[in-house]
């Protein structure tokens, strides 16, 4: 039995299923909105339409996107000879911030997974080859995640890029800015000293 | 404070809320055991590469109510050649499903341990014979799991059998041809199959390295082994799914 009225015990209901969010979080939420101005309420349901109406993957580089190509693939000044590769939209949004990445993405939506059953055919890598094969593309970044799945995608894109006569680089692995030598792991380090560069 | 020692060998991750994962590990001491990594997927994380699939590392953990959570890990080997190789990756994804899905939680296997160890060592630095080396990675595993098949003669009637083979998943051996018919499932094997695949058993990881195999019998023993597994494991085998995509595409 509820001890709510209909309409909160649903609201209830439903923040309760967001990640993080448990049932006292829930309550909290739902009695914010309930006592919070309508037009905030308002605002906050459309935003929640809108998301779902008309977000959809660009159909380049699929990326999320509310038009039929995202912003990086329609922008004329961004380079065509380059494409990013990674595993989910929001690692665009990180490698943007960087300010150091002037080409284009390419968004897998996953990264093969062995040990998960997920492999080739359940990430956009045909889409992938058909863009390379489409278009005049000089170099493929692989900025997968660094670990075990990661690095398994990055290794299976080279070996399906190469013979394309696409050069294939991968981001770089190493100590992070800020961090202190003795506390990196060996495999860390190890790619760290590999990737060294002459000063 | 209830802290712990311990060592394994991290079969697989799961993610957890925001930066966090769930390790599986195959410890010496403890069996198979659950642990939450906290920040594990920061860029800063104290435990960098520590915690991935394939490492051998010495852990202490912080016995929680529900699950364990480690606080401390150092490698003992990374096994960086598998994880540089992605058909080593395949292979060897394969070895950790089978583990994860055969091993209890909570119940030590000394066996078991050693045999991944061995195994994920071997193939870390192995040059050819990855498929063959999970065959007898399978073989061996079900060996000292309790289901050694019976290899040398008939299951059934106990005689020697004939030229003509059958491989019983439901009597776990082969049978002659006169007992076929009391198991319409049985396949056909071939005599030099079955012969390997008593070698297998018998030779230690480090010479199937070296071991000269006729391809045909290798497909035969990968597809006799796959089938051997899945019909006394009972859970599906997902990694075994992705290699079969990974072999056809290669070809």
């Amino acid at each position: 039995m509820s001890y709510y009225a209909g309409p909160v015990a649903g609201l209830i209901e439903e923040l309760a299923k967001l990640p993080g969010v448990g049932p006292k979080t829930a309550q909290r939420l739902a009695f914010y909105i309930l006592k919070a101005p309508a037009d905030d309420a308002k605002k906050l349901s459309r935003a929640i339409d809108e998301v779902k109406d008309k977000i959809r993957f660009c159909e380049e580089c699929f990326n999320v996107t509310d038009k039929v190509k995202c912003e990086f693939c329609s922008d004329p000044n961004r380079d065509h000879a380059v494409i990013c590769v990674v595993e989910e939209p929001r690692d665009i949004v990180a490698l943007e911030k960087t300010g150091e990445f002037k080409g284009r993405y390419h968004v897998l939506q996953g990264a093969i997974s062995p040990i998960d059953g997920i492999g080739p055919d359940d990430i956009r890598v045909k889409e992938l080859l058909k863009r390379l094969q489409e278009n005049e593309v000089k170099e493929v970044v692989v900025a997968t995640n660094p670990n075990i799945e990661g690095e398994a995608t990055a290794m299976y894109l080279a070996k399906l890029v190469k013979p394309l006569g696409i050069k294939v680089t991968r981001i770089a692995s190493g100590l992070p800015v800020g961090g202190d030598l003795e506390y990196a792991d060996e495999v860390t380090l190890g790619r760290a000293l590999e990737g060294r560069r002459e000063m | 404070m209830s802290l712990y020692k311990t060592r394994g060998i991290v079969l697989r991750t799961h993610k957890l809320g925001e930066s966090d994962r769930i390790i599986t590990i195959l410890t010496n001491y403890y069996g198979k055991i659950g642990a939450v990594a906290k920040g594990v997927r920061k860029t800063k994380s104290k435990f960098g590469s520590r915690l991935e699939p394939f490492t051998h590392v010495d852990l202490v953990l912080y016995k929680g109510r529900n699950l364990d959570i480690v606080t401390q890990a150092e490698i003992i080997n990374a096994f960086s050649g598998i994880r540089d190789n992605f058909d080593r990756i395949t292979y060897g994804s394969a070895m950790l499903d089978l583990v994860n899905k055969v091993s209890v939680e909570g119940e030590r296997d000394i066996a078991l341990y050693n045999l991944l160890l061995k195994s994920l060592d071997v193939l870390s630095r192995a040059k050819k014979n990855f498929r063959l080396l999970l065959i007898a990675f399978d073989i061996k595993l079900m060996a000292i799991s309790g289901f050694m098949p019976k290899l040398g003669h008939c299951a059934l009637c106990k005689k020697k059998p004939g030229a003509k083979l059958h491989f019983s998943f439901e009597w776990g051996g082969i049978i002659c041809d006169e007992c076929s018919p009391a198991d319409k499932n049985s396949i056909i094997a071939t005599p030099t199959a079955i012969e390997t695949l008593s070698r297998l058993i018998r030779l230690p990881l480090n010479d199937i390295v070296d071991l000269d195999v006729i391809a045909l019998v290798e497909d035969e023993l990968y597809l006799l082994m796959r089938d051997y597994v899945g019909y006394y494991v009972q859970a599906r085998l997902k990694s075994r799914e992705c290699l079969s995509q990974f072999i056809a595409h290669s070809r």
